[in-house]
């Protein structure tokens, strides 16, 4: 008798928790998540090579996705995912990327640049450890 | 002599200083109300003429202040005009005032005072009706209706005026190298001029509410315009323009592109929300949606060359 009370209050303790959960859920599909950048690949990457992004809250639509690369003096560059998950996004750095480099007489030099994905939200700009070094096309 | 004119000053003192006989006094009546009692008729008399009537008992009586009935002068009104009759010795005059046509008229002259609380060998001598003697049967007779107070007005509480949640809606045109867009109420985050290969980016208005922002791609360059550029014109990150401003770019193919503000509106949210949900299902740009508020329209200054008049 006791035990089955035991495992009835399991049952319920537990069905509870998966409506919890539900709601949880429920709550999260209301809105899209903000994009967040959790990783890059490589992390040292010249300009028109591809990296590849990991992280939470991209579109599944290749074309909803928009990287931007910033480099020196908060210069922009704009790149479009040549592919897209909600987790995963690969991207080929423009050759207009030159650009945001950091400038020297020599010509740009390796610059780390933040990357922030913008979806139908403005995503988080990745923190450094996730923020890849661009070099220029030729090094 | 000398002796009768000195008995005479030690007995004039003497004579002052005694105490007055209280019973040897009399209660000087005035001349004219000696005159006015000798011409009045009796008690009896002015019973049956319906006549006033003074008694000559009241102008024995001593003036006491106690004789009196004490007087409440916050009492209620309704208990001062039914109270007072009969209760005192004498008689209230606002009692007795007749009704004219009234059946109580003739009785509003009988002596309220009379009973046991006449005192004196007057027996209740019959006083009463109205003292003065005016004919106060022949007055008009208004009813004096009752007055009551008027509720104090509160004042009316305005409603609570629900403050509405407001959002921008920015216009702007950007004319690039094949075509000229006009957007109205850009989304925020919207790619321009197309999403597959963006150069500017619209962030929304800054907190001023007169700038809207954009984020440039580092392919533009600055040709010219009004608009403020961070970092520099020459690196244009991001670009700040208000109604009216044009900003000029060229990109590195030499394409001209040319965005104005056309203005920045303040809405409601959610008509807002209604505008983007029916954007997104007709997955056009501008749609309707009501202005909420004063619109910060850009107008250009109208010129005028012609007009009619007459020559001077």
């Amino acid at each position: 008798m006791i035990r089955s009370a035991l495992t009835g209050g399991a049952v319920i303790a537990a069905a509870s928790l998966a409506a919890a959960g539900g709601v949880a859920a429920e709550a999260e599909s209301a809105g899209p998540a903000q994009p967040t950048v959790e990783r890059v690949s490589p992390m040292r990457v010249s300009v028109n090579r591809t990296i590849t992004i990991r992280g939470t809250g991209f579109s599944a639509v290749r074309r909803r996705n928009t990287v931007i690369l910033k480099g020196a003096a908060g210069r922009l560059s704009f790149a479009k995912p040549l592919t897209a998950s909600s987790t995963t996004l690969v991207v080929r750095i423009p050759t207009a990327a030159e650009r945001i480099l950091t400038q020297k007489s020599a010509g740009g030099v390796p610059t780390r640049v933040s990357l922030r994905v913008v979806t139908s939200r403005y995503g988080k700009v990745s923190i450094r450890r996730h923020s890849p070094i661009l070099v220029s096309a030729g090094q | 002599m000398v002796l009768l004119l000195v008995a005479a000053l030690v007995a004039l003192p003497v004579l002052m200083l005694q105490k007055p006989d209280p019973g040897a006094v009399n209660v000087p009546v005035p001349a004219a109300a000696s005159n006015t009692a000798e011409g009045l008729p009796g008690p009896r008399e002015a019973l049956a003429t319906n006549k006033p009537l003074v008694s000559l008992a009241v102008l024995n009586q001593s003036s006491d202040l106690e004789s009196f009935e004490a007087k409440n002068p916050f009492k209620p009104i309704d208990q001062v005009s039914t109270g007072g009759a009969g209760t005192g010795s004498v008689p209230v005059a606002a009692a007795a005032i007749p009704v004219a046509g009234s059946p109580s008229a003739s009785t509003a002259q009988t002596p309220i005072g009379s009973g046991s609380s006449g005192g004196g060998s007057a027996g209740g001598a019959p006083v009463g009706g109205a003292p003065t003697g005016s004919p106060v049967g022949d007055r008009p007779t208004t009813p004096i209706a009752p007055t009551t107070p008027n509720p104090p007005k509160t004042p009316s509480q305005p409603t609570p005026h629900k403050p509405q949640k407001l959002t921008y809606a920015v216009d702007a045109t950007l004319t690039g190298p094949s075509r000229t867009v006009r957007y109205r109420s850009i989304a925020k985050l919207a790619m321009l001029p197309i999403q597959a290969a963006p150069v500017l980016i619209f962030l929304g208005v800054d907190d001023t509410g007169n700038n809207a922002v954009f984020l440039v791609d580092s392919t533009l360059t600055v040709v010219a315009g009004e608009g403020t550029c961070r970092a520099s014109n020459m690196d244009c990150a991001t670009l700040s323009l208000e109604p009216g401003q044009v900003e000029v770019f060229k990109d590195g193919q030499g394409n001209r592109y040319e965005l104005r503000i056309d203005q920045i509106r303040a809405v409601s949210v959610a008509s807002a929300a209604r505008a983007q949900a029916k954007r997104l299902a007709t997955a056009k740009e501008g749609a309707a949606h009501v202005s909420q508020a004063p619109r910060r329209r850009f107008v250009p200054p109208m010129i005028t060359d012609l007009f009619l008049g007459e020559s001077s």
